[in-house]
C-alpha cells in the first residue's frame, strides 16, 4: 500500500471520528477535532514546514471545512532570527482580544503578546526592541505618540517564520496598522 | 534559541537537516552543484521569471524580432542586471519586513499614495489579463480551428479554480512545472536555424538606430521586462515562502535564475522570429500570428512549440496578475490575504482575484482589440513602473524598516538605473506620440 493511500485513509478516519493518533508519514502525535464545518489540528510537530504540510493535507482531505491549525512546533530552526511584530489598536480592549487570538495561532508555544497602553513603558520597550533590531531608537516615536493619543500597542517578538503567521492572524483583527521591526541580527535560533 | 520555544534535546528531523547541510558544504566544487542548488531553492524568483514572459510579452518579443531582427537582443542582456536588482530588492523587502508591498507603501507613505499605486496597477493588470486571455484563445483557435471566443471562459474557470481553491505550495509546484514549457522557445529558436555568428555580433556590437520602429521597440521591450505586478508578486511570494534573512542567498539565487531564464527565453523568441519573419519581411501583431507565420518558414514543429509556449505562459502569468492585484488591494485596505489561506478565510483577497479574472474575461469578449489592450497595458505599466521603483528603493533603504538589511549599493544602483531608463523610455514614447 502506498504512503499516499495510507495517509488518505488516516485522514478519512480522523475526520469521521475525532482521532488522536500518530500521523502515518510524519509520525507525530496529532489530534484532529471536527466541530461542524471546523477542523482543528492540535499536537506537536518538529518544524514549521511540517505544520504547514499537515495543514495542507487537512485542506485536501476536507476542502469544504475551515482548518484551524493549532499545532505546536517544538523544534528550533537555527536559521531563524527573532523579529518583533507591532500592531496599533483603537483601545486596550481591542488589543487584548487580538492578543488572545494571536496566541492561539502560535506555533512556538502560546505565550500571549504584550499589550502596552502606558507611554513610558511602551517607549522603554520599543527602545529595547529598536536596539536589538538595529534601527534608530527614535524611529518608533510615532507609535509612542499614538499611545499618547489613546491607542494601544500590541508587541509580539517571535521567530521569523512565525512572524508571517502572526501578521496573518492580526489581519483578521481590528488592528489599525501592522508593522514589523527587521529581524534581530544577534538573535539567531 | 527562540524565546518562547521549549528547551530540550534536538529532534531527529532537525538533526537530519543539519547534517545534510554540512555534507553539502564539504562537497568539492562540481558544475552540477549550482544547478542542484537552484532546483532546491526554486520558488517565487523562478516563477516571477516565468510570469515575466506572458502572452503579451511574447507578442512584444515576437513583434520586435520580426521588425528589428537581432538588433535589439543587446537590450535583453543589458536588462538582466537591472531585473535582478529590481526583483532582488522586492524580495528583500518581503524577506525582511514580512509585509506586502502595498502594506509597506500604506504604512510609510500613506493611504493616498497606496491607493494611487494600487488603482493604476489594477487597471494595468486587468488590461494585461484581457490581452493574455485573447492571446491564449487565439493560439487554441490556431491549433484546433474552433473560434477563440469559446475558449476564454473555460480557460478562466480552470485558472480561477486552481488559484482560489489550491494552496500556495500546490500552486507554486504547478507553476514550476509549467515553466518547463518555456524550453519550447529554445527549441523553436534552434529550429529557426539562425545565423549564430550574426546573433552574437549584434549582441556585442549593437546596431543602434534612431528611427521610430527601433525606439518604440526598445520602449516596448523594457516595458515588458520590468513590470509592476511582478514587484508585488515577488514581495508577497517571499513572505509566503517564509524564507528568513539567513536564506537571503537562496532568495538571490532564485531571483537570478528566474531573471536569467526569463531573458534567455525572451531572447530565443526574438531569435526565432528574427531569423525567419524579419528575414522574410513579415510583421506580426500578436503571438498567435507569430506562431502561424512561423509554420511555412521554420516548419510545423517550430510553430506548434511556439503555440504551446504561449499557452503555458498564460497559465502562469494570468493567475499571477490576478493574485498580485489581490495583494495590492488587500494590502492597501488591510484585508486578510495570502494564497496560504482558504478562500473563505480571506474573502476580500480572493474576491479581488475572482473579479479581476472576470474583468479580464469581459475585456477579452467585449470585442475590444487585443492589440489595443496590449498597447494600453504596456503604456500603463510603463507609467506606473518608474515612480513605483523610486518608492521601492526608498523603502529598501529606510533603516527604520530594514535595520541591518538595507539594500546594497549595487541594488540601489540597479533599481535607480532601471527607474531612469524606464522614465526615459516613457519620455521617448511621449515624444513619439506628440510628434
Amino acid at each position: 500500500m502506498s504512503a499516499g493511500h495510507t495517509m488518505r485513509e488516516w485522514w478519512t478516519k480522523a475526520l469521521l471520528q475525532e482521532s488522536h493518533s500518530a500521523h502515518p508519514v510524519l509520525g507525530n502525535d496529532l489530534y484532529v477535532k471536527v466541530d461542524g464545518q471546523v477542523v482543528t489540528l492540535e499536537g506537536t510537530v518538529e518544524s514549521a514546514d511540517q505544520a504547514e504540510e499537515i495543514e495542507a493535507e487537512a485542506r485536501a482531505a476536507a476542502p469544504q471545512h475551515e482548518i484551524v491549525n493549532r499545532l505546536t512546533v517544538v523544534g528550533n530552526d537555527e536559521t531563524q532570527h527573532n523579529q518583533a511584530v507591532l500592531a496599533l489598536f483603537g483601545n486596550a480592549d481591542e488589543a487584548r482580544v487580538a492578543a488572545q487570538t494571536v496566541s492561539a495561532w502560535k506555533w512556538h508555544g502560546d505565550r500571549v503578546p504584550e499589550v502596552h497602553k502606558g507611554v513610558r513603558e511602551a517607549r522603554r520597550r520599543l527602545r529595547e526592541l529598536a536596539e536589538s533590531a538595529r534601527v534608530p531608537s527614535d524611529s518608533l516615536e510615532d507609535l509612542v505618540d499614538a499611545i499618547r493619543n489613546g491607542k494601544a500597542l500590541l508587541i509580539d517578538r517571535v521567530p521569523e517564520d512565525e512572524a508571517v503567521r502572526i501578521i496573518s492572524s492580526l489581519e483578521g483583527t481590528r488592528a489599525q496598522c501592522i508593522r514589523t521591526l527587521p529581524p534581530e541580527p544577534d538573535s539567531l535560533g | 534559541m527562540h524565546p518562547n520555544a521549549p528547551s530540550g534535546t534536538r529532534l531527529p528531523w532537525l538533526s537530519r537537516t543539519k547534517v545534510t547541510v554540512k555534507k553539502a558544504e564539504s562537497l568539492p566544487e562540481d558544475p552540477g552543484r549550482t544547478l542542484r542548488r537552484v532546483v532546491r531553492v526554486a520558488g517565487p524568483g523562478i516563477i516571477t521569471g516565468g510570469a515575466d514572459n506572458d502572452p503579451a510579452g511574447i507578442t512584444t518579443y515576437s513583434s520586435v524580432g520580426a521588425s528589428s531582427g537581432f538588433s535589439q537582443l543587446w537590450l535583453l542582456v543589458l536588462s538582466i542586471p537591472l531585473l535582478i536588482a529590481v526583483q532582488g530588492v522586492a524580495a528583500r523587502l518581503g524577506a525582511v519586513t514580512k509585509l506586502g508591498l502595498a502594506e509597506l507603501i500604506r504604512n510609510e507613505f500613506g493611504m493616498t499614495v497606496a491607493l494611487a499605486a494600487g488603482s493604476l496597477l489594477v487597471v494595468a493588470n486587468i488590461a494585461t489579463i484581457g490581452a493574455d486571455l485573447v492571446g491564449m484563445a487565439a493560439v487554441l483557435q490556431l491549433l484546433t480551428g474552433v473560434k477563440l471566443i469559446l475558449f476564454i471562459v473555460p480557460l478562466v474557470v480552470v485558472m480561477g479554480y486552481v488559484t482560489i481553491f489550491q494552496n500556495f505550495k500546490t500552486i507554486q509546484r504547478l507553476f514550476l512545472w509549467l515553466i518547463a514549457v518555456f524550453l519550447t522557445y529554445v527549441a523553436a529558436g534552434i529550429l529557426a536555424h539562425p545565423h549564430w555568428g550574426s546573433v552574437l555580433l549584434q549582441i556585442v556590437v549593437p546596431p543602434i538606430r534612431l528611427n521610430l520602429t527601433y525606439v518604440s521597440g526598445a520602449v516596448a521591450l523594457l516595458g515588458t521586462t520590468i513590470t509592476p505586478y511582478l514587484f508585488f508578486w515577488q514581495t508577497a511570494g517571499e513572505r509566503e515562502e517564509r524564507r528568513g534573512v539567513e536564506q537571503m542567498g537562496d532568495t538571490y539565487l532564485d531571483v537570478t535564475a528566474g531573471m536569467l531564464m526569463s531573458n534567455l527565453v525572451a531572447g530565443f523568441i526574438m531569435i526565432s522570429t528574427g531569423a525567419t519573419l524579419f528575414a522574410h519581411h513579415q510583421s506580426v501583431n500578436t503571438a498567435a500570428q507569430a506562431a502561424h507565420a512561423l509554420r511555412p518558414v521554420a516548419g510545423p514543429a517550430a510553430s506548434v512549440l511556439f503555440s504551446i509556449g504561449i499557452l503555458g505562459s498564460g497559465f502562469v502569468a494570468i493567475p499571477i496578475l490576478a493574485v498580485s492585484t489581490g495583494y495590492a488591494l488587500s494590502g492597501t485596505f488591510g484585508w486578510r490575504m495570502g494564497l496560504g489561506r482558504q478562500a473563505f478565510a480571506a474573502p476580500g483577497f480572493y474576491s479581488v482575484i475572482a473579479l479581476s479574472l472576470l474583468a479580464g474575461v469581459q475585456l477579452a469578449i467585449s470585442g475590444f482589440s487585443p492589440i489595443k489592450a496590449l498597447l494600453y497595458s504596456q503604456i500603463l505599466n510603463g507609467i506606473v513602473a518608474p515612480p513605483l521603483l523610486v518608492v521601492i528603493i526608498l523603502l529598501a533603504t529606510r533603516s527604520r524598516l530594514m535595520g541591518a538589511y538595507v539594500a546594497t549599493v549595487w541594488e540601489r544602483a540597479g533599481v535607480i538605473a532601471a527607474a531612469a531608463i524606464m522614465g526615459l523610455a516613457d519620455l521617448a514614447l511621449l515624444y513619439n506620440a506628440v510628434r
